[in-house]
C-alpha cells in the first residue's frame, strides 16, 4: 500500500446509485498526479504514472528552484 | 590498403568537389560508391537509406555537369534528418505515427540543398520525433556509436553523426533543440554547427520546440560546415571568410569555468587546458570566465522544452498516446501538466541567461567549453556519478550544450582528443551571426587537434 502523504483533497465519489456529496479523503503525491493528467485530458496508465511520478517530482522542484531565485517585482511589499 | 575510392569516400567535401569537377569521379560513381557502403551499416544510421531515387538526381546532377553548370555543392550526397520534409520521400520523424508519410514538399533546407547542387541522400536515423539525446529508437532501431557499437551516438542527429564518422555520406542535415548536433558530433567525432536562431529557416522541419529548434550541418572537417552553412542560408559567409587570412592575435576567447562546467570528466578538462594553452601560443588572448546564470540552463530549458513539444504534439499524445515510445511519451506528459505562470518564470530566467550572455561577449569574443561532460554513454545507461552525486545521463549530456539553444547564439562542435579510443568534442560559442569567427577558431582547433 502506499505510504499516504500529508496532502488532503476533497474528492468526489461516485457510486451506481449516484452522487453522494464530497468527502475528504488522503490522497497520495500519485493520486494528486493521476487528477493533473486526466484533468489534462491525458489517459494514462498505471504504469505511466510510475514513470510519470519521479519525472514530475524533479520538475517540481526545479520550478520551485527558479521561482525562488527570480525576485518578486510587484506587490511583494502589499 | 584502402582503394582510391574509399579513401575519396571519407575524404572532406572539398576534395570530393576537386574530384568530380576534375572528372575524376563523378557524381553516380561518387554515390554508388556511398551506397555499398550503406549496404554494409549495422549502426542503424538510416531509417530510409538512399535508393534509385538518389541515383537518378545524381544523373541528373552528372547532366548538369557535363553542360556546364556547377554549383557550389554538385554531386556531394548528402543525408538528411529523417526530420526535415522530402518531397516523395518518406519522412517519419523516427516515429510510428508519421511511419507512412511522403511529403509533397521539400523542406526549405532541402530545397536550398538541392539548389545547391547536392544529392538528397536518404533519411538518417534519430530520437523519436528529436526528443531525446541517445536516438535509442524503438521503432527504427537503436542507432550504435562507430567507435563501439555498444556505445549510444548521441542525438537526437544520432543518425547524421554515424553517416559522416562511418563514411555513409559526404556530409549530413541534422537538427539541434538541446544540443542535437552538437551531442552527436562530440560522441562520434565529427565537426557539428548549430547555427544562430533564425538563420537557417525551420519551414518544413517536424517542430520539436519552436522557440528552440536549429537546423544545421554535420561534417568532417569544419571547412565543411561552412560550405554547407552557406548552402542553407544562401549567403557566402564562410566563403569569404575562409579566404581572408585568419585574423587571430588578440582575440579574447573565454574559457567558461564554474559550476556549470565543473561535473566533467577529468580528462576532458585536462584536454581544454591543452587547448587553451595551444591557443595562447597562437597569439590568442585566453581567459578564464564564469557565468554563474548559465547554472539556470537545467530547469529553463526542462520547463520551455516541455511545454512546447506537448504543445506540438497535444492532439496525438491525446488520441494516441501507445503510438509513442516509453521515454518520449513520459516527456510529452509531464509537458502537458506544465502550466502557463511555470512557462512565464522560465522565459523570465532565460532574459536572465541571455543579458549574462551579452556581459560575458562584451569581455570574450568567443567562449570555449566542453560540448559534453562525458564521452559516449554505454547504450541503456541512465545515470551518471560524480562524486557521490547522480545526474541523469539526458540531462548530463545537454548540460553544456542547452544553454545555447536558449540563447540562440552560433555555437560548433570540434573534435579535439580521445578517451580511450572515444571522441572528445570542444565547443565554440559566438555572438549572434557571428558564425565567421567561430567557423574560423573551430578551424584552428582543428589544425591544434592533429
Amino acid at each position: 500500500m502506499e505510504a499516504l502523504t500529508s496532502t488532503f483533497a476533497l474528492r468526489r465519489r461516485e457510486t451506481g446509485a449516484g452522487l453522494h456529496g464530497l468527502h475528504t479523503v488522503a490522497v497520495t503525491e500519485r493520486d494528486r498526479l493521476a487528477a493533473l493528467a486526466r484533468a489534462a485530458g491525458l489517459r494514462v496508465t498505471p504504469a505511466d504514472l510510475d514513470h510519470l511520478l519521479p519525472a514530475w517530482k524533479r520538475y517540481v522542484a526545479l520550478v520551485e528552484e527558479m521561482r525562488a531565485a527570480i525576485a518578486p517585482e510587484i506587490g511583494d511589499d502589499a | 590498403m584502402a582503394s582510391a575510392l574509399e579513401e575519396l569516400l571519407m575524404a572532406p567535401m572539398a576534395e570530393q568537389l576537386d574530384a568530380l569537377r576534375q572528372r575524376r569521379i563523378s557524381p553516380v560513381e561518387l554515390a554508388r560508391g556511398y551506397m555499398e557502403r550503406v549496404g554494409r551499416d549495422r549502426l542503424k544510421a538510416f531509417i530510409t537509406p538512399p535508393g534509385s531515387k538518389a541515383i537518378r538526381e545524381a544523373r541528373g546532377v552528372e547532366a548538369a555537369l557535363s553542360r556546364g553548370e556547377r554549383k557550389p555543392l554538385s554531386g556531394l550526397p548528402i543525408a538528411i534528418k529523417d526530420l526535415f520534409a522530402t518531397r516523395g520521400l518518406r519522412t517519419t520523424g523516427g516515429s510510428r505515427i508519421l511511419r507512412d508519410w511522403i511529403p509533397k514538399r521539400d523542406a526549405v533546407v532541402v530545397d536550398r540543398l538541392r539548389a545547391a547542387g547536392a544529392v538528397i541522400f536518404g533519411k538518417t536515423n534519430l530520437h523519436e520525433f528529436a526528443y531525446g539525446v541517445t536516438t535509442a529508437n524503438p521503432w527504427w532501431g537503436i542507432a550504435r556509436n562507430p567507435h563501439d557499437p555498444q556505445r549510444s551516438p548521441g542525438g537526437s542527429s544520432g543518425g547524421s553523426a554515424i553517416a559522416v564518422v562511418a563514411g555513409l555520406a559526404s556530409a549530413a542535415l541534422g537538427s539541434d533543440t538541446g544540443g542535437s548536433i552538437r551531442i552527436p558530433a562530440s560522441m562520434c567525432g565529427c565537426v557539428g554547427l548549430k547555427p544562430t536562431y533564425g538563420a537557417i529557416p525551420l519551414d518544413g522541419a517536424i517542430p520539436l520546440g519552436w522557440s528552440l529548434d536549429h537546423p544545421g550541418p554535420l561534417t568532417r572537417t569544419v571547412d565543411d560546415a561552412g560550405l554547407l552553412f552557406d548552402a542553407l542560408t544562401d549567403t557566402t559567409t564562410w566563403q569569404s571568410a575562409r579566404r581572408s587570412r585568419d585574423a587571430f592575435q588578440g582575440m579574447r576567447v573565454g574559457i567558461v569555468t564554474g559550476a556549470l562546467v565543473k561535473p566533467t570528466r577529468p580528462i576532458i578538462l585536462e584536454q581544454i587546458d591543452r587547448l587553451a594553452r595551444g591557443l595562447t601560443n597562437h597569439g590568442l588572448d585566453v581567459r578564464r570566465i564564469e557565468i554563474p546564470e548559465l547554472e539556470w540552463t537545467v530547469a529553463t530549458q526542462l520547463v520551455t522544452l516541455r511545454a512546447e513539444a506537448s504543445a506540438v504534439h497535444a492532439r496525438w499524445l491525446r488520441a494516441r498516446p501507445r503510438a509513442y515510445g516509453a521515454d518520449v511519451r513520459v516527456r510529452l506528459q509531464l509537458g502537458a501538466l506544465v502550466n502557463a505562470t511555470d512557462y512565464v518564470l522560465a522565459q523570465r530566467m532565460r532574459a536572465r541567461i541571455r543579458a549574462a550572455l551579452v556581459r560575458a561577449f562584451t569581455g570574450a569574443d568567443v567562449l570555449v567549453l566542453p560540448a559534453t561532460p562525458i564521452t559516449a554513454p554505454v547504450i541503456g545507461e541512465r545515470v551518471v556519478r560524480w562524486r557521490g552525486k547522480e545526474e541523469p545521463v539526458d540531462g548530463t549530456l545537454v548540460r553544456l550544450t542547452a544553454p545555447f539553444n536558449l540563447t540562440g547564439v552560433p555555437a560548433l562542435s570540434v573534435p579535439f582528443g580521445e578517451e580511450a579510443g572515444l571522441p572528445i568534442g570542444v565547443q565554440v560559442v559566438g555572438r549572434w551571426n557571428d558564425e565567421a569567427r567561430v567557423l574560423s577558431v573551430g578551424r584552428l582547433i582543428e589544425r591544434l587537434s592533429r
